[in-house]
């Protein structure tokens, strides 16, 4: 990749971090280590929309590691935001280039595979399964925030500025 | 030629823009179906958790008089971890003058003027039924039969609880 996509991959990864430091200022909804609003859902998707698959993961590698290394990573939290990436890019990745929804169902569907990956983390560290009752209060809430991601995402797109637009066209040919 | 390139830089942008946006658009048919799969695997997953639960797992009784376990006299070694009949129920009564028994020699049980009979059916269920301590509410008799684990039945001013508990430890790492 060239140094312009690199440094705006950065930027993108830099805003996905600091989204994900304000929400964690939030207080917890449930009692599980690591289950946040997804906010940083919405840079992710913007750069799957706006540039392409390679880039989406790019970014979300370089959250997820700069986040464990900045803050008390590489413990259960790590690797439950580990774990949960790992199933929401490859679930989004599969649904954007297959079935090729709108940003709303792709967002509530990564949303909903982060919170599934996150569940699963939990369940081998401690040895059982029973986290997974949890997924009744999640499951729905992960899919409405999704979808409020989703609209976030949409309205972004939709009022980008004349000039990103000319960057677009000279990037793609 | 300014101009025709001008136009030829809006149009090709208005298209950019297009398939830009083309993508991100709810589309109906696909977003609904899409919602209804999530929604179906959140039940499947959520249901399946909720009756894979650990009924099945050994557990044995627990009696504690204060802070000391009680084994049943009726079985030859003293274990205070008491296991369900296979079949039918069985009780278990203490009364003042069995705490030497339990506690050492000298020491009595100090339930107020009676006794308290534990019920121990073979389902993996206890009950207090039996009980004439002199108190005011009678709480451990009502409380009905426990069928869950950590749930105790407790009789408070003769500090008489009994609890069903799982066996062995669970393992946390350090």
């Amino acid at each position: 990749m060239n140094t312009r996509r690199l440094v705006s991959l950065s930027l993108m990864a830099a805003l996905s971090i600091a989204l994900y430091y304000l929400e964690s200022l939030i207080p917890p909804i449930v009692p599980v280590p690591g289950v946040k609003l997804g906010l940083a859902n919405l840079i992710f998707l913007f750069v799957l929309y706006y540039y392409d698959g390679p880039s989406y993961l790019f970014v979300v590698i370089v959250k997820v590691l700069v986040v464990a290394l900045i803050g008390q990573g590489f413990g259960i939290t790590f690797l439950m935001s580990a774990f949960g990436s790992l199933l929401s890019v490859g679930i989004t990745l599969l649904l954007y280039y297959s079935v090729k929804p709108s940003i709303f169902a792709l967002s509530s569907a990564s949303s909903l595979f982060h919170v599934l990956g996150q569940l699963l983390a939990y369940a081998i560290f401690f040895e059982n399964f029973y986290i997974y009752s949890y997924l009744a209060i999640l499951g729905p809430l992960s899919l409405g925030m999704g979808a409020l991601i989703g609209l976030l995402d949409y309205f972004l797109i939709l009022r980008l500025p004349q000039s990103f637009r000319n960057e677009e066209k000279k990037r793609r040919h | 030629m300014e101009q025709n390139e001008e136009k030829t830089v809006v149009s090709n942008t208005e298209s950019e823009k297009d398939t830009l946006l083309k993508r991100m658009k709810p589309k109906l048919l696909k977003d609904i179906l899409l919602y209804v799969s999530l929604a179906l695997v959140i039940v499947a997953i959520s249901l399946s958790a909720f009756f894979l639960k650990p009924s099945s797992e050994n557990s044995h009784v627990e009696i504690k008089y204060g802070n000391t376990l009680l084994y049943d006299p009726n079985d030859g070694s003293k274990k205070t971890a008491i296991a369900f009949p296979s079949s039918g129920e069985k009780r278990i009564t203490f009364t003042n003058e069995d705490g030497s028994k339990y506690l050492g020699e000298g020491n009595a049980f100090s339930f107020i003027d009676g006794s308290i009979t534990l019920t121990i059916y073979s389902d993996k269920s206890i009950q207090i039924k039996e009980e004439d301590v002199f108190c005011q509410d009678h709480l451990c008799s009502h409380m009905g039969r426990i069928y869950s684990s950590y749930t105790p039945v407790v009789c408070l001013p003769n500090h008489f609880s009994a609890m069903i508990v799982a066996d062995g430890l669970p393992d946390y790492d350090a």
